[in-house]
């Protein structure tokens, strides 16, 4: 008689999750076994079930749902308009760098402080964004938290 | 109509960009998925501000959504993910072990009489995973199957993790009384 296998199935019958050969396994071993101490034994264990079913989680309150759904419902609604202004906001933006780089960079009458100001402008710009695409990249790929199975 | 078909019409309904529908969804799940988050999260702010991102990315997202599937076990995913995101956010430097550790904290249960106390003490000493899983099917009242989509697992491990988990308690709690 594996003991172990009747209260498995006696757990899953209880869940409400036992299949009809699964139910036929159980009642075949139940029948065939007079001294079995697997019933007692989980119907010990239903006690400790219902407490955990008891157990009730501190939780905000309806009022508080309400107001913390209409904040989601608000960032769903909006989120279109969103993506519309940043966009537009960066394709105007990258035109207006466009033009003052253009503006001042190949024009003559420009100081050359201006322009070294300007080249060390782009390259502290182009160092930070390279350095925080790697640091998403190394992250994304060594991340302890992805797929955290324990 | 079936609360699956309900369920299944709300879901049709916001993948036709009904956002008002989605509220059925989340007046259905966000107590459990509250509960989820603070799981992982260990924090109620925490969790709350992972539970909003949830749902927005959920949203986002839901006409990738196959609807003859259930749809918590896809939602808990990314909850996990986003609750991930935000103790990264938070805890740069802090140990994994640490942070991932899904431990229950007393202060989030309310009428707690002895006996739930030792359960709740006990359900720490497990491990994570057996924890996890018990959370899964007693704060989460999740079916077999649905905890078996959420955790990427057949439904024969579901039966047999559960099982040890569930005796591995029962053991610590004899060892208390």
């Amino acid at each position: 008689m594996d003991c172990e296998r009747v209260k498995m199935l006696l757990m899953a019958e209880n869940d409400g999750e036992i299949t009809a050969s699964q139910q036929r396994e159980l009642r075949q071993k139940l029948d065939n076994c007079h001294n079995c101490m697997c019933l007692e034994y989980w119907q010990s264990f239903t006690v400790t079930e219902q407490e955990m079913h008891e157990l009730k989680f501190i939780e905000p309150q309806e009022q508080a749902w309400r107001l913390y759904w209409n904040n989601i419902y608000n960032q769903i609604e909006r989120s279109v308009g969103w993506i519309l202004v940043s966009c537009g906001a960066i394709i105007l933006i990258l035109y207006a760098i466009y033009e003052i780089f253009k503006e001042l960079w190949w024009n003559t009458s420009t100081p050359v402080m201006i322009k070294i100001g300007i080249a060390a402008l782009v390259a502290g710009i182009t160092i930070v964004f390279v350095s925080v695409v790697r640091e998403n990249l190394v992250l994304r790929k060594h991340d302890p938290f992805e797929r955290i199975r324990k | 109509m079936s609360d699956i078909q309900d369920e299944q019409r709300c879901i049709h309904n916001c993948q036709q960009g009904d956002g008002k529908s989605f509220e059925l969804l989340f007046n259905k799940y966000r107590q459990k998925a509250y509960r989820a988050a603070l799981f992982i999260t260990k924090n109620p702010q925490d969790a709350l501000d992972a539970l909003q991102n949830a749902f927005i990315r959920a949203y986002r997202s839901i006409k990738k959504f196959d609807n003859e599937q259930p749809f918590y076990p896809w939602f808990y995913k990314i909850l996990q993910n986003c609750c991930y995101t935000q103790l990264r956010r938070k805890n740069k430097n802090c140990e994994i072990q640490e942070i991932s550790d899904m431990r229950l904290n007393p202060a989030w249960i309310v009428q707690r009489n002895e006996k739930q106390q030792h359960i709740v003490a006990a359900m720490n000493d497990l491990a994570v995973m057996e924890r996890e899983i018990l959370q899964l099917k007693y704060f989460q009242e999740l079916s077999y199957k649905e905890i078996a989509a959420s955790l990427d697992i057949p439904i024969g491990t579901v039966m047999s993790r559960l099982y040890s988990a569930r005796m591995r308690l029962r053991q610590l709690l004899d060892k208390e009384e």
